[in-house]
C-alpha cells in the first residue's frame, strides 16, 4: 500500500510546487521600458522611439524580424502575459496602439491625452495602465481597447511599474515624487505619495539637487524595494556645468502600508557612485535613464543615456541589517550608504543607449539614436564579475530611418553628453550632461518646470535669469555661433572644460567648418515640428508641414455675415487688426537691427502668428493702417477674393487653437486649421459658392460650432497665457507673467464660482461697470440668446490706440481703467502718505508694457497757496523723472536698463507695481510750517505710452499721423486735513 | 404664324402642364435623392464628417435647384387630383403627402435660407423637417407604388433570401 502511495505522493507534491511556481511567475512584478523580452526570452520587442516604429526581433534568429511603423514617436511598450497583445505609446500622437504580438497587426487604437508614456501589464485584471505625461492621467485599458479606469493624478507621471501585489508605481517626472495606487480597489486607489529627497543646499559644494526626469522604475526580484535612476537638477545658482546637473539613483522601500524612501541608500555622485580612473578622477557619468536587476538580485544595471556608458550596482555585499558589530575598518564605508557602483562600463558602442533588458547572463542594450541593440555579457554571478560588450550591432532595431541624416545627427547631439564623442568641439565638458538633461524631449511643456526651478531660492532683483546667459544674438541671428556659446558656457562644451588639456576653447563666432555643420544639423532638431519651428517664438501649427498656405486660412470678414457684432468688436479692438501698429513696428524693427531679422519672430509669434503660420514674408509696407476702421481692408479683400494675411490674431486662428502648452507663454500655443470640420465651399473665394457654404452653416451649424468651439481652453486663463505670458528666449527670465499673478490673486477660486474670475470674465464682459454679473446677449444673427454674451472688444489698458478707431472701445477701456484702483491718503509724521489699492485687476497694475501709471500730486495750505505738488506733466508734457510711477525697470546683466532691448532683462531694477488683492503706499515729504488745513488732492493718472516713445514712432512712421496718448485719470481723492482733525471732501471721479 | 398655330401653343402647354402630374419619375427620383441624402444627415447616424458635409451640400443643392425645376410643377400639376380622383386610398395618402411636402418645403427652405442659428423658429423648422422627412418618403413609395421608379426592386428582398436560403 505504502509503495503504491508514494508516486501520488510525489506527484502532488510536483503538483503544488508547480502550481506555486506558475502563480508566481504570473503575479510577477513588471515595469514599462522600451524593450522588452517574451516570457520566454526568445523574442525582443523594441520601441523605436523617433523612427516611429516598433520592431519584433527572435533573438535565435535575427533575421526573423519584424518592424511596422506606428506613428511619430514610440516610447514604451508592454505584452500581455499570454503574450498575445502588445501595447505601444506614441508620444507624439496622443495614441496608444494594441497590436498582435506576434505579427505586429495593429488591432485597436487607445485615443489618449497629450504624450502617453509608459505602459505596463496587470495580469490580474487583463488590462494594460499607461501614464499621460502632459495631461497628468493615468488610464487603464483592456485588450480591446476600452478604457476602463482613468484618474487624474499628480503633475507630469511618467514611469510605470506593477508590484506582484496589485501596487501601481508611477514616478513623477518634474516633481521628484513617486505616487502608489491600489489597483485591486475599483476605482484605483492613490495610498501613498513619496516625495524624494532634495538635497538642494547653499553650499554649493555639497548642493546635488531635486530629484527630476524620472523616467524608469526598477522593482527587485523579492519585490522589497524600487529602485529609480533619475537626475538631481541644482537650478538654484547660475549654471556652472560641475554643479548643475547631477546623475542619481533613488531606493524606495515598498513594504506595503510603510513604503518610504531609503534616503540614506540613494546612489550620488562623488558617493555611492564614484568610480576613479587611472588618473585618480571620478568618473563622471549621465542621465541616468533605464535601469534592470540581474535575475539574482544581485546587480543593478543602469543605462546611462548621456555619457553612454552602462553603470553596475553591486548588491551582493549590503549589509543585511543585523546589529552586530562592525570594525572599525567598514564602519567609515557604512556611512555611504549600502550598495556601491563598482564598474562604469564606459563609452558603449552605438549612440544614446536608453532601454535595458537582462536575460539571463545577458544584458541587451537598446540605443535610441543608432536604433540598434549591443549585446552585453554581465560575466557571471561571482563578486568580481565584470560586464563586458559581446556583440555590437547585435541587430539593427530600425531599417529606414525616416529622419534625414542632418536631423538623426541633430537628436544625437541633443542627447549626447559624452565628451570623447565630437572631440572637435564636444557636447559636454566632462561628460557632465547633455541638452536633454534639462530640455526634457526637447522644447515643450516640461519648460515651464525647469524655469520654476530656476527660479527657485533666486531674487530677480539680482538675478532673474533661470537658463542660458548673454545669449549670442538671441540665437535667430546667429544660431550656429549662439549654439555654440550656450554649449560652452552651459555644458562646459566646445573646449571649456579645462580638464580637456587636448582641446583649447573654441570661439563660437569663428567655428570650424564640420562644427557648423554639426550645429546646422543640432538647430534642424531645434526648429524640427514638434520643438519651436519658428525658434524665438513657440507658435506651433499641427498637421502637414509647419506652415499653411495662406490661401487655407478664412479671412475674418468672412464671419461677419453671422457674427457682425463680434466682428466689428474684434476688428477695431487691440487683438484685432491694430497689432501690427507703428508702435509695434517700432519695436520689431529695433529687435531685428539688434539680433537679426529672423528675430522678428519673437514679436511676430503673438502679434501676427498669421504671418509666420502662412509662411509669408510680411514685410512692414504691407501691413495695415491703424487709423483702418471696422477691418476695411480685409472686407474688401474678401470681396475681391483675394486671400489676406491678416495682422492680430484672427478668428480662425483663435478659435482653432487646439492646445495651451502650458511652458510659460511666448505664444505656445498649437493651431490645427487642417483636420476643422469646414464646410464645402467653405472660405471659398467665388461668391455664389461662398453664398452656398454659409447657408450649409446656417442649415446645419453643429458641426460649425463644434469645430471653432472650445469652452474649456477659451474660459482658461491659460489660453490667454500663452501670449500674455513672456519669457526671454534662452534666459528664461520672466518679462512678464499676468498668468502667474493671477493665480496667486483672489480672483482665481474655482472652488467658489461667485468669486473666480478668469481673464475672459473682465476682458471680454459686454458691460465693464457689472463685471461678475452675466449680461445675456448674442453671438449670432438670429442665434439663441446666450446667458452671458462674451464680447469681443478686448478691452485692456490700452485706450489710445483703440480710441483711434472707434468711440466704444475707447470708452470701454476708459471705463476699466476707472475701476481698477482705490486711492486714499493721510499725513503722518510730515509725510503725506498716498495708498493705491488695485481693486479689480487680477494682475498687477499696470498690466501690459510701456504704459504709464503715476500720481499727480497737489496741496494747497489755509491760503490756497500751493505748497507741494508731485506728478504734475513738466513744460513738454511728459511726466516728470520724480513723479511717482509704477512700472517696472528691467536690467541687463550689467545693471543697465534694458530700455527697448526687453530680451537681454537679467535682473530687476525696479518694481512698484501695484499687485493683484494689495496696495503701494507713496510717501511724500512734506515742507515744514505747513499752515493747516491743508487740501490734498491725488490723482491717478495713466498714459498708454510715453511722449517720448511717441516722438520716437512718430520720427520713425512720420505720415502714421501718430497721435500722443491721452491721460486718463483712473480716480482721484481730495481730502482736508485740519490741524487735529481730518475732513474728506468727496470727489467723483469725471466720467 | 396662322391662327390655329397660334391656337395650338396654349392646348399643348395645357397638355404638358396635365402629362406632369402623371408617372413623373424625375420629380419621384428628385424627393428621394432628397430623402437619401437628408436622412443620414440626422445626429442620430453621427456620420464622419467629410461623408456628412457632401451629403449636406447634396442635399441643399438638390433642394435649391432640383426641387423647384421637378417637384414643384409635378406637385401643382398633381394637386388637382385630388379632387378629381376616385381612388381613396391614393386620395387619402395623396392629401397626407400634400400636407407633407407643404411642411417640408417650408421648413426646408426656411432652413436653407434663414437657417436653425439657435432661435426657437429655427429649432422647431429643424424638427419639422426631420420628422416629416421618413413619413413623407414611406408614403411617397406607397402613393406611387404601381408606377414607381422602385418597381424593379420589389420583391427583391424576398429574391435575395430565396436565393441565399433556397438557392432558387
Amino acid at each position: 500500500m505504502i509503495i503504491t502511495r508514494i508516486p501520488i505522493f510525489f506527484s502532488l507534491l510536483a503538483l503544488l510546487i508547480l502550481s506555486l511556481w506558475v502563480n508566481q511567475s504570473s503575479l510577477a512584478a513588471t515595469s514599462s521600458g522600451s524593450i522588452q523580452a517574451s516570457s520566454d526570452g526568445n523574442v525582443l520587442y523594441t520601441a523605436n522611439f523617433d523612427a516611429g516604429s516598433l520592431t519584433r526581433t527572435n533573438l535565435s534568429e535575427i533575421e526573423d524580424q519584424i518592424e511596422v511603423q506606428l506613428g511619430k514617436d514610440i516610447r514604451r511598450l508592454a505584452v500581455s502575459d499570454d503574450g498575445k497583445v502588445l501595447a505601444a505609446s506614441d508620444y507624439l500622437s496622443k495614441t496608444i496602439f494594441l497590436l498582435d504580438a506576434q505579427t505586429l497587426e495593429i488591432r485597436a487604437q487607445v485615443a489618449t491625452g497629450r504624450r502617453p508614456f509608459a505602459i505596463a501589464y496587470d495580469g490580474k485584471h487583463s488590462l494594460f495602465w499607461a501614464t499621460i505625461f502632459e495631461d497628468g492621467q493615468l488610464i487603464g485599458f483592456d485588450h480591446k481597447g476600452k478604457i476602463q479606469h482613468q484618474l487624474q493624478t499628480a503633475e507630469t507621471p511618467r514611469g510605470l511599474a506593477l508590484t506582484d501585489d496589485n501596487r501601481l508605481l508611477v514616478t513623477h517626472a518634474l516633481t521628484g515624487e513617486l505616487s502608489i495606487y491600489d489597483i485591486s480597489a475599483t476605482p484605483p486607489r492613490l495610498t501613498r505619495t513619496i516625495e524624494l529627497k532634495s538635497t538642494q543646499k547653499e553650499d554649493e559644494f555639497s548642493s546635488q539637487g531635486v530629484p527630476r526626469l524620472l523616467d524608469d522604475i526598477a522593482i527587485s526580484p523579492d519585490g522589497s524595494e524600487a529602485w529609480l535612476p533619475h537626475l538631481l537638477w541644482n537650478l538654484d545658482h547660475p549654471f556652472q556645468f560641475q554643479s548643475t546637473i547631477f546623475p542619481a539613483v533613488s531606493v524606495v522601500d515598498l513594504t506595503p502600508g510603510a513604503e518610504a524612501e531609503k534616503t540614506d541608500l540613494r546612489k550620488e555622485l562623488f558617493r555611492q557612485i564614484n568610480i576613479v580612473d587611472n588618473a585618480n578622477h571620478t568618473r563622471i557619468v549621465s542621465n541616468p535613464h533605464d535601469a534592470e536587476f540581474s535575475a539574482n538580485g544581485k546587480r543593478l544595471y543602469v543605462t546611462l543615456a548621456g555619457s553612454e556608458d552602462l553603470m553596475v550596482v553591486d548588491l551582493s555585499r549590503r549589509s543585511s541589517g543585523d546589529k552586530k558589530k562592525r570594525s572599525k575598518r567598514r564602519k567609515g564605508k557604512k556611512s555611504k550608504g549600502g550598495a556601491q557602483v563598482t564598474q562604469i562600463l564606459r563609452h558603449l558602442p552605438g549612440d544614446n543607449p536608453k532601454g535595458l533588458v537582462v536575460i539571463n547572463d545577458d544584458i541587451y542594450v537598446q540605443n535610441a539614436v543608432s536604433q540598434d541593440i549591443t549585446k552585453i555579457d554581465n560575466g557571471g554571478n561571482s563578486t568580481f564579475a565584470r560586464a563586458t560588450v559581446k556583440n555590437h550591432p547585435f541587430y539593427k532595431t530600425v531599417k529606414n530611418d525616416p529622419l534625414s541624416p542632418q536631423q538623426r545627427l541633430g537628436v544625437q547631439l541633443f542627447n549626447n553628453g559624452n565628451s570623447d564623442k565630437f572631440a572637435d568641439g564636444p557636447m559636454a565638458g566632462d561628460f557632465w550632461m547633455s541638452c536633454n538633461s534639462c530640455h526634457l524631449d526637447g522644447f515643450n511643456f516640461t519648460n515651464r518646470f525647469l524655469m520654476a526651478d530656476g527660479r527657485t531660492g533666486k531674487n530677480k532683483f539680482e538675478d532673474a535669469v533661470t537658463g542660458h546667459r548673454d545669449i549670442i544674438k538671441m540665437f535667430a541671428g546667429a544660431p550656429e555661433s549662439a549654439l555654440a556659446d550656450v554649449i560652452q558656457k552651459t555644458q562646459g562644451g566646445m573646449g571649456a572644460d579645462d580638464g580637456n588639456q587636448e582641446l583649447d576653447p573654441i570661439n563660437p563666432q569663428l567655428l570650424s567648418l564640420p562644427l557648423q555643420e554639426r550645429m546646422q544639423a543640432l538647430m534642424s532638431y531645434i526648429t524640427a515640428a514638434e520643438n519651436l519651428p519658428f525658434l524665438s517664438t513657440w507658435l506651433r501649427l499641427e498637421g502637414n508641414g509647419k506652415t499653411a498656405h495662406k490661401s487655407e486660412w478664412l479671412n475674418s470678414a468672412s464671419c461677419a455675415e453671422c457674427h457682425p457684432a463680434i466682428f466689428d468688436q474684434w476688428a477695431n479692438s487691440n487683438h484685432g487688426t491694430l497689432m501690427d501698429h507703428p508702435y509695434y513696428r517700432f519695436q520689431e524693427n529695433y529687435a531685428a537691427q539688434q539680433e537679426g531679422e529672423e528675430f522678428r519672430n519673437l514679436c511676430r509669434g503673438c502679434h501676427m502668428p498669421q504671418a509666420l503660420l502662412s509662411g509669408e514674408a510680411m514685410p512692414q509696407s504691407a501691413m495695415a493702417n491703424m487709423h483702418e476702421k471696422d477691418g476695411a481692408s480685409l472686407k474688401t479683400a474678401l470681396s475681391q477674393g483675394r486671400p489676406v494675411v491678416e495682422a492680430g490674431t484672427g478668428c480662425l486662428f483663435c478659435h482653432r487653437i487646439v492646445n495651451a502648452e502650458n511652458a510659460g507663454g511666448n505664444a505656445d500655443l498649437t493651431v490645427n486649421i487642417e483636420t476643422r470640420s469646414d464646410y464645402l465651399f467653405e472660405g471659398s473665394n467665388n461668391m455664389l459658392t461662398e453664398w452656398l457654404a454659409n447657408r450649409m452653416i446656417n442649415a446645419k451649424p453643429a458641426a460649425h460650432k463644434a469645430t471653432y468651439s472650445n469652452p474649456e481652453l477659451y474660459q482658461d486663463s491659460l489660453y490667454c497665457a500663452t501670449c500674455h505670458n513672456e519669457f526671454t528666449s534662452g534666459p528664461g527670465a520672466e518679462v512678464n507673467d499676468n498668468y502667474g499673478e493671477w493665480l496667486a490673486s483672489s480672483f482665481n477660486n474655482p472652488q467658489n464660482p461667485e468669486q473666480h474670475k478668469s481673464c475672459i470674465d473682465c476682458h471680454m464682459h459686454a458691460d465693464i461697470e457689472r463685471i461678475g454679473d452675466p449680461i445675456p446677449g448674442r453671438s449670432t444673427t438670429g442665434g439663441s440668446i446666450k446667458e452671458n454674451v462674451r464680447t469681443h472688444h478686448f478691452v485692456g489698458a490700452n485706450n489710445s490706440l483703440v480710441g483711434l478707431r472707434s468711440e466704444e472701445h475707447k470708452g470701454l477701456s476708459e471705463a476699466l481703467l476707472k475701476s481698477a484702483a482705490k486711492l486714499e491718503t493721510k499725513i503722518e509724521n510730515n509725510q503725506l502718505v498716498v495708498t493705491v489699492s488695485n481693486v479689480n485687476g487680477g494682475h498687477k497694475l499696470p498690466g501690459g508694457a510701456r504704459r504709464q501709471l503715476w500720481l499727480e500730486v497737489t496741496v494747497t495750505d489755509k491760503n490756497q497757496q500751493t505748497v507741494f505738488t508731485s506728478g504734475h506733466l513738466d513744460p513738454d508734457n511728459r511726466v516728470p523723472k520724480n513723479a511717482r510711477k509704477f512700472h517696472k525697470v528691467s536690467g541687463d546683466r550689467h545693471g543697465n536698463k534694458v530700455g527697448l532691448s526687453f530680451w537681454r532683462y537679467e535682473k530687476m531694477l525696479k518694481d512698484t507695481r501695484i499687485p493683484a488683492d494689495g496696495s503701494r503706499d507713496e510717501r511724500y515729504l512734506l515742507p515744514d510750517n505747513l499752515i493747516y488745513p491743508l487740501d490734498v488732492k491725488v490723482r491717478l493718472l495713466f498714459k498708454a505710452f510715453s511722449k517720448g516713445l511717441t516722438d520716437k514712432v512718430r520720427a520713425a512712421f512720420p505720415d502714421e499721423n501718430i497721435p500722443y496718448a491721452p491721460i486718463v485719470e483712473m480716480t482721484a481723492i481730495t481730502k482736508r486735513i485740519e490741524s487735529s482733525a481730518v475732513k474728506l471732501v468727496a470727489h467723483q471721479p469725471k466720467q | 404664324m396662322s391662327v390655329s398655330s397660334l391656337n395650338a401653343l396654349p392646348q399643348s402647354l395645357g397638355n404638358y402642364w396635365r402629362q406632369l402630374a402623371y408617372r413623373n419619375r424625375a420629380a419621384e427620383v428628385c424627393l428621394y435623392v432628397l430623402l437619401a441624402s437628408g436622412l443620414p444627415l440626422w445626429s442620430g447616424f453621427d456620420l464622419p464628417w467629410f461623408a456628412a458635409r457632401v451629403l449636406l451640400f447634396l442635399h441643399c443643392f438638390s433642394g435649391l435647384i432640383l426641387f423647384p425645376v421637378y417637384v414643384v410643377p409635378f406637385w401643382f400639376s398633381h394637386r388637382r387630383l385630388l379632387r378629381n380622383s376616385n381612388k381613396p386610398l391614393l386620395k387619402v395618402t395623396g392629401q397626407l403627402l400634400d400636407l407633407l411636402l407643404l411642411l417640408s418645403t417650408v421648413s426646408g427652405f426656411f432652413l436653407l435660407l434663414v437657417g436653425n442659428r439657435g432661435e426657437f423658429i429655427g429649432w422647431v423648422n429643424h424638427y419639422t423637417h426631420l420628422i416629416t422627412a421618413l413619413p413623407l418618403g414611406l408614403l411617397l413609395m406607397r402613393h406611387a407604388a404601381r408606377w414607381s421608379v422602385l418597381r424593379p426592386l420589389y420583391g427583391l428582398p424576398y429574391r435575395l433570401l430565396c436565393r441565399l436560403f433556397l438557392n432558387r
